[in-house]
């Protein structure tokens, strides 16, 4: 029999605050454990959680982002369960009335076809702390940082209907550069700023009625979550050939073994007791309120899409590529300006982002954007051949410095003088009389040797098109 | 409404205590007298009254993302079971079947 998969996926996202969610503690990353907390965080007793307006600003902008409803009235909810992570015993969320819901995601697929996903709702609610466990197995203990407990997360949902894990990971990855553009989190996933779980369930073609689902967690990087998708279909699939039931679980993937595990621990722990959070009052957004977090809505992945292709008259491609991270249509527009867009584009996407992923950092990195800008006028003002170029760049990778300060210190500077060339044929003619006479001769390729002479002796500076002239007229004259 | 013992020990169990025999049995009595005294509400005539959603009647309260004043390791040392080279030390918590 043949089945058909069923995705949902649940993304969690750190919002960029400098304050926790509920408490004046800063929000950080990597900094020495237990030292960004307050009584809030660690459930004091009496301590009172007071909401973040900044949070709730952006937490509205991802919403408005996916086209989602914003509710005008929300409210927070207890999820109650025991975990060393969570000091208070619970955790702060909205279950009942989140503040979005209903968006949706237009993403393309890698064949050109759009399809537009749900998303089923957005939720604000707190992190939890984060728990090391000793590697010495004897050793029976777990080390608790407190530092992320309470850092502000929205939960985005989307509905039950992605069909393949490829579309999972156009989903990720549509998602994840939209939250970029609007800047409302760093999105690492490395970090854990964004973190994925996905939802996964099979029926058999033909048939309606979803499966039961699993829900699958650790999911470190798109690559995971696609291959614990095939991994997890697989795996129910079996189940049901061999008469066995899928068990609504948590399932950890294990990426260096490549297979997903039960998760005991929270399998008896589904008793959340959900309930209203006596200690929040409700949070209304007023319509103008709402409107004016809307006014602030940057220029989306899409939108800037069109705008390069008409304003910069990008092809499809390279409008495409430059759009889908915001740091590439940033360094692209910050590049773009007084030097032909097409020359900008061609150098960012054949040659700076191979040198990008190979370092792993960002095209900003390598050097700023008015270092490319200045190379290219450089080239198209014919101070520097094409050619001369591309070492300038060289060396632009090596050492960032402008390329004018290159160009100069390494005697660079295109040579357009008609005696200076001169001197170089004369040379070039006296070394290599063979050449001279098979051109006479008729035969054609003699010139391009010569003038690979030519190009050779200048060092690569004489301006091509003036020395081809020079050395035609040249070889035109006896002797 | 009542519940039952083996719905105390389940409630129980989600917080963490153990009950035994006698003690499941007492705080059943006190759960089911304490819901039969709630329970006294049901006869109200709440026909036409909106729901109570808060204690304080208010809504909206908001702070500014700033940060202030933190937890020192001194302060959290003085509360936590165990606490040693910055990290609170709880008993192992194990994740998975293998």
């Amino acid at each position: 029999m043949k089945y058909i998969p069923t995705i949902g996926l649940e993304v969690h996202v750190q919002l960029n605050t400098n304050s926790k969610l509920f408490s004046t503690a800063a929000t950080s990353f990597g900094d020495d454990p237990n030292t960004h907390t307050t009584a809030v965080c660690l459930g004091l007793p009496g301590a009172l959680p007071v909401l973040n307006r900044e949070a709730v600003k952006k937490a509205v902008l991802a919403g408005l982002a996916i086209d989602g409803t914003i509710h005008k009235r929300s409210r927070f909810d207890r999820k109650n369960y025991f975990y060393p992570d969570l000091p208070k015993g619970y955790q702060i969320s909205q279950l009942y009335e989140p503040y979005c819901t209903s968006g949706h995601l237009n993403v393309t697929r890698e064949n050109g076809e759009t399809i537009t996903i749900g998303i089923t709702r957005i939720h604000m609610e707190e992190d939890a702390g984060k728990l090391i466990h000793s590697e010495n197995s004897a050793i029976r203990e777990s080390y608790v940082d407190l530092n992320r407990a309470g850092t502000p997360l929205i939960e985005i949902v989307s509905d039950p209907v992605i069909d393949t894990p490829d579309d999972a990971v156009v989903y990720m990855n549509t998602l994840k550069n939209i939250l970029e553009f609007i800047g409302v989190s760093d999105c690492n996933m490395e970090q854990g700023s964004l973190r994925v779980d996905a939802n996964v369930s099979i029926r058999p073609e033909g048939t309606e009625k979803l499966g039961t689902r699993v829900e699958i967690k650790n999911l470190n990087s798109f690559k995971a979550m696609k291959a614990a998708i095939e991994y997890e279909m697989e795996r129910q699939e079996d189940l049901i050939e061999r008469g066995g039931k899928v068990a609504q679980e948590t399932r950890l993937w294990n990426a260096a073994t490549g297979i997903t595990l039960s998760m005991r621990s929270k399998e008896e722990a589904h008793d959340y007791r959900y309930f209203p959070d006596p200690d929040l009052v409700p949070l209304i957004l007023t319509d103008s309120e709402i409107e004016a977090i809307r006014a602030e809505l940057p220029e989306l992945p899409e939108q800037r899409k069109k705008r390069f292709l008409s304003q910069y008259e990008l092809p499809e491609y390279d409008a495409a590529l430059l759009t889908s991270q915001r740091s590439y249509a940033d360094y692209f527009e910050a590049a773009a300006v007084g030097v032909p867009p097409k020359k900008v584009a061609n150098w960012i996407l054949s040659e700076m982002l191979k040198e990008t992923g190979e370092r792993n950092c960002t095209l900003e990195q390598l050097f700023p954007a008015t270092y490319l800008s200045d190379l290219i006028s450089e080239i198209e003002s014919g101070r520097i051949s094409g050619k001369i170029g591309k070492q300038v760049f060289s060396k632009m990778l090596e050492n960032p410095k402008p390329p004018k300060q290159i160009i100069q210190e390494e005697g660079l500077v295109q040579i357009s003088d008609t005696s200076e060339l001169e001197k170089i044929i004369e040379e070039v003619i006296a070394a290599d009389p063979t050449s001279v006479e098979d051109y006479r001769a008729g035969k054609e390729r003699a010139f391009k040797a010569l003038m690979g002479q030519a190009m050779k002796l200048s060092r690569g500076k004489a301006n091509p098109q003036l020395i081809t002239e020079l050395l035609s007229a040249r070889l035109k004259q006896d002797n | 409404m009542s519940v039952s013992a083996a719905e105390v020990q389940r409630i129980a169990h989600l917080s963490k205590l153990n009950l035994d025999g006698s003690e499941l049995e007492k705080l059943t009595e006190d759960f089911n007298q304490i819901l039969g005294f709630v329970a006294q509400i049901r006869e109200v005539n709440v026909e036409g009254v909106p729901a109570f959603e808060h204690a304080l009647g208010l809504e909206n309260v908001r702070r500014e993302d700033d940060t202030a004043a933190e937890l020192t390791h001194e302060d959290i040392r003085s509360i936590a079971p165990r606490f040693e080279a910055g990290y609170i030390v709880v008993p192992q918590v194990i994740e998975t079947d293998e």
